[in-house]
């Protein structure tokens, strides 16, 4: 039995408590036995849903906690390399939500201390895990389509659903918006080209704001080392704010891939006006989560590598730098 | 009194003349009075240029200055190498006579400006301007062409961006100069009409991925282009040709836009609207909508009778070729250029 520690019991953590839930009962078996949270009515509120009575405003008490074997951190972004170092510290496996880290230098400390005590590490790339991801996956590297040299991801949404106080838009507790959603897709990239990364251009707007201090709008242009190109374009700028158009393409050099809101099952034509219905996340989580567990119960390297999340962090960085600088960013240099 | 019809000679079953031949032929408004050639064609450009004036039922004129003396021909319809590009479009100008110039117009930005040279300093026998018109058929896509009303209009709001897929399938081999001299000048031109903007800066890349000849050639078959363009608009666009022998919409491949504007988006399909077709020959998507060669054509036509410009000219040739070289620059030197090309 893996015995879980939930550190941030925020928006997502939702998520991964409904994941874990399902791992109770189940092969391999997991549970999440305490929490921890700033908020300590957010912790409790967790403790209570999940029906366990341990929570703590500390994740270090959390940490002391003898019988956690593994952590979960749902916190925000730029508490995770300060929360990962010490799980790592102390003997816990991690589960950490992505970004990986929000500076490189973090990113680096943190895998040195991973490797030096030895614990399992496993980013939560999400878009790993999900059925649209892995099917494209399989097809790719069935050689379906041939090599893949093209991709072209735009992921479209509307405004956060949140005001100035909101954490999503303040780019020193996230990170940025380029590297917190970005970072997922740089990932899928990586993972469906099977190449290895080079020079990031990329262009961001702040378009809901021009107070606002992050990109809510902004694409990539990756370049690989087999001369492929990605092309990774992030919204939450799009209006009206139901518009959630999105559409992916990879070509190959014998064929080519498509799919996108263009082809999802449902299409809601309501009072609202006119929605795409895409399919439940959630599974995304169960998978990605019992991926992990598994990993850990069978003690075999987690599917997600932190030298993988570092290179999305890395990507995700230049691409923030090349829309400050306007310039294509080499990868490798400072990056 | 009948209207005169508007007189036409084709030069040169050669390039798009193919397209462009049948639709002069088909107009109304136009008679069609003679295949031409320019000096020392390719034996099968001759043989193309005598099979279409037998359909055409017109004469096969092997001295373009013979068609050219004629004064009852009013419009030159002009496809010919590339290379001899500039120096037949003077000489057309230089006769008075009206043209629609195949594309690539030219290979370089200095040959355009001295085409326009000549063509703003000529007038007709009636001592009009010289309507020039490039084959930027794309933008008579009607889809396009309602798009650019609906953004006019304000049914997106102001736009801050433009995608374009521009990726034609079923390909066998690239275009010997290149798919971004080839065909970049139809997603580049519709993007500059849709949003009334200039580019500033220019990135790309490109690769010669799927044929052999692009491969030998040193020439790419396949890349993608992003601009900075005024008003902070970003404006990018896929371009390039794919073997893929099975599209559902045939040698058209993917052929889209879509513009983000602060109230609104709007997608165009170039290829809709169309049935879907699961016949004998297998499934395809089957387009229904006006031919746009046909459109542009008629369009120019239209300009030439009642001696307006052309939305196609040479200031709007030279814009998307300036961003093509920039393009292929920047691929090359994997770098950021700035507009405009020194
Ligand atoms: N995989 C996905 O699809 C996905 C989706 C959304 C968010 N995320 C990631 O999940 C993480 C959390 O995002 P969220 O949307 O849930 O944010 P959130 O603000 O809703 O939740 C974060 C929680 O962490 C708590 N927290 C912050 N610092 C802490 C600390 N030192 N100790 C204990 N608790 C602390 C906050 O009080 C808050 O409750 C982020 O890294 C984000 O990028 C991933």
């Amino acid at each position: 039995m893996i015995k879980v520690g939930l550190i941030g019991t925020g928006g997502i953590s939702r998520n991964h408590q409904a994941a874990w839930l399902k791992l109770k009962d189940a092969e391999p078996q997991a549970e999440i036995i305490g929490v921890a949270d700033l908020v300590a009515e957010r912790a409790q509120e967790a403790a209570t849903r999940l029906g366990i009575s341990r929570w703590t405003t500390n994740y270090l008490e959390l940490l002391d906690w003898a019988d956690v074997t593994a952590v979960d951190i749902c916190t925000t972004e730029n508490t995770h390399a300060q929360i990962a170092m010490d799980a790592a510290m102390r003997g816990k496996h991690i589960l950490v939500e992505k970004p990986l880290t929000t500076t490189l230098s973090d990113a680096d400390h943190l895998l040195e201390v991973v490797s030096k005590y030895g614990v399992s590490l496993m980013p939560a790339h999400t878009h790993r895990f999900y059925d649209y991801s892995r099917s494209a996956k399989n097809t790719i590297d069935s050689g379906e389509i041939g090599t893949p040299i093209y991709l072209r991801y735009c992921s479209g949404g509307g405004f956060w659903r949140q005001d100035w106080s909101g954490n999503r838009i303040s780019p020193v507790e996230t990170g940025g918006n380029v590297l917190t959603n970005g970072v997922h897709i740089a990932d899928l990239a990586n993972w469906w080209l099977g190449a290895k990364p080079i020079s990031v251009y990329a262009q961001g707007r702040n378009l809901t704001s021009s107070h606002l201090e992050m990109y809510d709008y902004f694409i990539m242009t990756i370049k690989y080392d087999n001369n492929a190109t990605a092309v990774i374009e992030m919204s939450r700028a799009n209006m009206p704010r139901s518009n959630s158009f999105m559409s992916i393409n990879v070509l190959g050099t014998e064929g080519e891939i498509t799919s996108g809101t263009e082809h999802n099952s449902q299409r809601l034509h309501g009072d609202d006006g006119f929605k795409f219905v895409g399919p439940d996340y959630q599974h995304g989580f169960d998978r990605e989560i019992r991926a992990f567990a598994n990993a850990l119960e069978h003690q075999e390297p987690p599917p997600v590598t932190g030298a993988a999340a570092r290179l999305a962090v890395a990507m995700c960085l230049a691409a923030e730098r090349s829309i400050q600088t306007g310039e294509v960013i080499i990868l490798g240099k400072d990056f | 009194m009948a209207a005169q019809k508007l007189k036409v000679a084709i030069l040169s079953m050669s390039g798009q003349q193919a397209s462009y031949a049948p639709a002069f032929y088909d107009n109304p408004r136009v008679e069609v009075v003679a295949i031409t050639e320019d000096e020392s064609p390719a034996p099968e450009t001759v043989q193309r240029n005598r099979e279409t004036a037998q359909k055409f039922g017109v004469p096969y004129i092997e001295k373009l200055d013979d068609v050219l003396a004629r004064e009852d021909v009013a419009v030159v319809s002009l496809c010919s190498t590339l290379e001899r590009r500039v120096a037949l479009a003077q000489k057309i100008a230089r006769a008075g006579k009206h043209i629609l110039g195949d594309k690539p117009l030219t290979n370089t930005l200095a040959e355009i400006d001295a085409i326009r040279q000549v063509v703003d300093a000529s007038r007709s026998k009636n001592g009009e301007r010289i309507k020039f018109m490039v084959g930027h058929n794309y933008r008579f896509n009607p889809a396009i062409l309602q798009a650019r009303q609906l953004l006019q209009a304000g049914n997106a709001g102001l736009p801050w961006a433009i995608h374009s897929d521009w990726v034609i399938a079923a390909g066998k081999r690239a275009a010997p100069v290149g798919e971004f001299r080839n065909h970049a000048m139809y997603p580049l031109d519709a993007m500059l009409y849709l949003v009334a903007s200039r580019p500033q800066t220019v990135y790309a890349t490109t690769g010669a991925f799927f044929f052999e000849n692009a491969k030998a050639g040193g020439v790419e078959d396949m890349g993608f282009i992003t601009m900075n363009m005024d008003h902070g608009i970003i404006a990018t666009t896929s371009l390039g040709r794919s073997p893929i022998q099975n599209h559902l919409n045939g040698g058209s491949g993917d052929m889209t836009i879509r513009i983000m504007g602060t109230h609104g988006m709007l997608v165009v399909d170039a290829n809709r609207p169309h049935w879907l077709v699961y016949g004998k020959s297998g499934a395809k998507n089957m387009y229904y909508g006006p031919n746009r060669v046909y459109d542009m054509v008629d369009h120019f036509v239209d300009c030439v009778l009642h001696d307006r410009s052309p939305m196609c000219g040479l200031e709007d040739a030279r814009n998307a070729l300036e961003v093509t070289l920039a393009a292929l620059q920047s691929a090359k030197e994997n770098r950021v250029i700035k507009l405009p090309l020194q």
